[in-house]
């Protein structure tokens, strides 16, 4: 499904973000994405979605070459991956349900078929009831399962969870955890990186540690450390 | 291009919404720069109009009666080729003054209905060598006693005057219009890269989940081009009252001029180009603000 091949990022005055890392993610994995501040965690996950292009190397996402995509295909690749973030990106002027509504707006979904999948996703993410408040009025959990109903209504093959817990206490970030197992277990893959060791050494996924831009370690049903 | 029509009037008037000052503002300083390159060309039109027998450095004119015999034209003729004082001349026959009187008056059916080609006076339309009134006042009067010869008339100082005047009335429509539009332009420019700012979170979610460059840029795109349209239409009426003022200037307070005004399908041609420069400017400013501060 995702394939890095000898791939190296280097942004300006020589700061090495990755450097020739070669990796493979099967289609349906959960792979956690360690490795501290600055090691390069946010650069995988954004070469993935071609918001940046490595300086070397090659980046195979569903079989293709993301370097020979033309810029006006790359939106197509985008519809089929998925991103959470620490800090959500809700838009503070659309309820829940518009919000969700809105991803499927952008890319010309019929009225009739957002008007069925967005209570659908809400469901799963159990929202239901709050699809009409907006985003001030939820907890930080419940943005958070706004961004992932977002992410997932377009069912993409790939979901990229740059730090979703790290505004949220332990209590919360277990039922995100849970959320995002259940998505998996749906065979969506899910990469995401991540700082929260407890939440790493509970899950006993995949682990790909990155250090100073190297890859340090992957390791099958792993922990932080 | 997947896009609906109800979207894009909903992000518009949003976007209007949302700061409808910076909106009007940009709105009237276009209207009010078009107006100006527009006056102008009013202008311009209604003086070319109302000069087209003067143009060319034409000095003097020497009408020959409807019924001048062929002899006495071939006699005019070849005292002004024998005079070294005159540069060049042209003959104008009935048929041609007909064409132009037909042209002169295109917008009064009554005037132009009256006249035939028969009755329309042929004319020697003559360059001097030297323009100057006195010299140009004498060598008319060596053609008024001539036979066959029913009128001479001389392009007065005050025609030349008026060109002058009108010129530079002209010249500084063009310069204020053209200055005005350099700032309706940054205005639009930051019209959008306001809008831009201000929509930067739904942008980035847009860009998220795969919205086409189109669809994202479509909106920012259509309240530029909004704006210069706008802008252009709503110059008509002022380009309107323009026009009917300075007809009555030709009409009562000039006198020299029996019909200065720009003709009516002149004018609707101005108003159209204002109208599409308009456009053109709010494309070309928010084309430029998109590829500077929209990332896609």
């Amino acid at each position: 499904m995702i394939k890095l091949e000898n791939v190296s990022k280097i942004y300006k005055g020589d700061v090495a973000a990755l450097r020739n890392i070669t990796c493979e993610i099967q289609k349906g994995e959960f792979v956690f994405l360690v490795g501290p501040s600055g090691s390069g965690k946010s650069t995988f996950m954004r070469l993935l979605n071609k918001e940046e292009n490595p300086d070397s190397g090659i980046v195979y996402v569903a079989g293709k070459d993301i370097g020979r995509l033309s810029g006006w295909r790359v939106p197509f690749l985008r519809r089929n991956i998925g991103a959470i973030f620490q800090d959500f990106k809700l838009l503070d002027n659309r309820t829940v349900s518009q919000n969700v509504a809105f991803a499927l707006e952008v890319i010309g979904r019929p009225r009739h078929v957002i008007s069925t999948q967005v209570p659908a996703i809400l469901e799963l993410v159990g929202l239901s009831k709050k699809a009409d408040n907006y985003p001030e009025e939820l907890s930080g959990g419940e943005q958070q399962r706004v961004s992932i109903a977002r992410a997932f209504v377009n069912r993409p093959l790939i979901l990229l969870a740059d730090e979703p817990t790290g505004n949220l206490d332990p209590a919360t970030s277990v039922g995100i955890m849970k959320l995002l197992d259940r998505i998996n277990k749906t065979g969506t893959t899910v990469v995401m990186a991540t700082h929260d060791r407890g939440i790493v050494d509970h899950m006993r996924k995949r682990v790909i540690e990155l250090d100073h831009g190297h890859l340090a370690r992957d390791q099958a049903r792993g922990v932080y450390e | 291009m997947n896009f609906r029509i109800g979207n894009l009037g909903r992000e518009l008037s949003y976007s209007i919404r949302r700061s409808p000052s910076l909106f009007i503002g940009t709105l009237v300083t276009i209207l009010i720069s078009l107006t100006f390159l527009g006056g102008g060309l009013v202008v311009r039109e209604a003086v070319n109009q109302a000069t087209e027998r003067w143009q060319d450095d034409v000095e003097f004119i020497v009408f020959m009666n409807p019924e001048a015999s062929p002899a006495e034209i071939n006699a005019i003729s070849s005292k002004l080729d024998a005079n070294p004082e005159i540069e060049r001349h042209n003959y104008v026959n009935k048929e041609a003054a007909f064409e132009e009187f037909q042209n002169i008056f295109r917008d009064s059916e009554q005037i132009r209905d009256i006249v035939s080609a028969e009755e329309m006076p042929p004319s020697f339309r003559i360059v001097p060598q030297n323009p100057d009134s006195e010299v140009v006042e004498e060598l008319a009067d060596q053609f008024r006693a001539d036979p066959g010869v029913f009128e001479v008339v001389a392009a007065v100082d005050t025609i030349r005057q008026i060109e002058n005047v009108t010129n530079s009335i002209n010249w500084v429509f063009t310069v204020v219009g053209l200055l005005l539009l350099v700032s309706a332009l940054l205005l639009v420019y930051n019209t959008i890269r306001t809008t831009i700012f201000a929509r930067r979170r739904e942008v980035e979610v847009m860009r998220l989940v795969g919205a086409s460059n189109w669809y994202i840029r479509v909106p920012f795109m259509a309240e530029g081009v909004l704006q210069g349209l706008l802008g252009g239409l709503l110059t008509l009426p002022f380009l309107w009252r323009w026009n009917t003022f300075l007809s009555r200037l030709g009409g009562d307070g000039l006198a020299l001029f029996d019909n200065l005004e720009a003709p009516r399908a002149d004018m609707m041609l101005i108003w159209l180009g204002m109208t599409a420069l308009g456009v053109l400017i709010g494309a070309i400013a928010s084309t430029v603000a998109l590829s500077r501060f929209l990332d896609v």
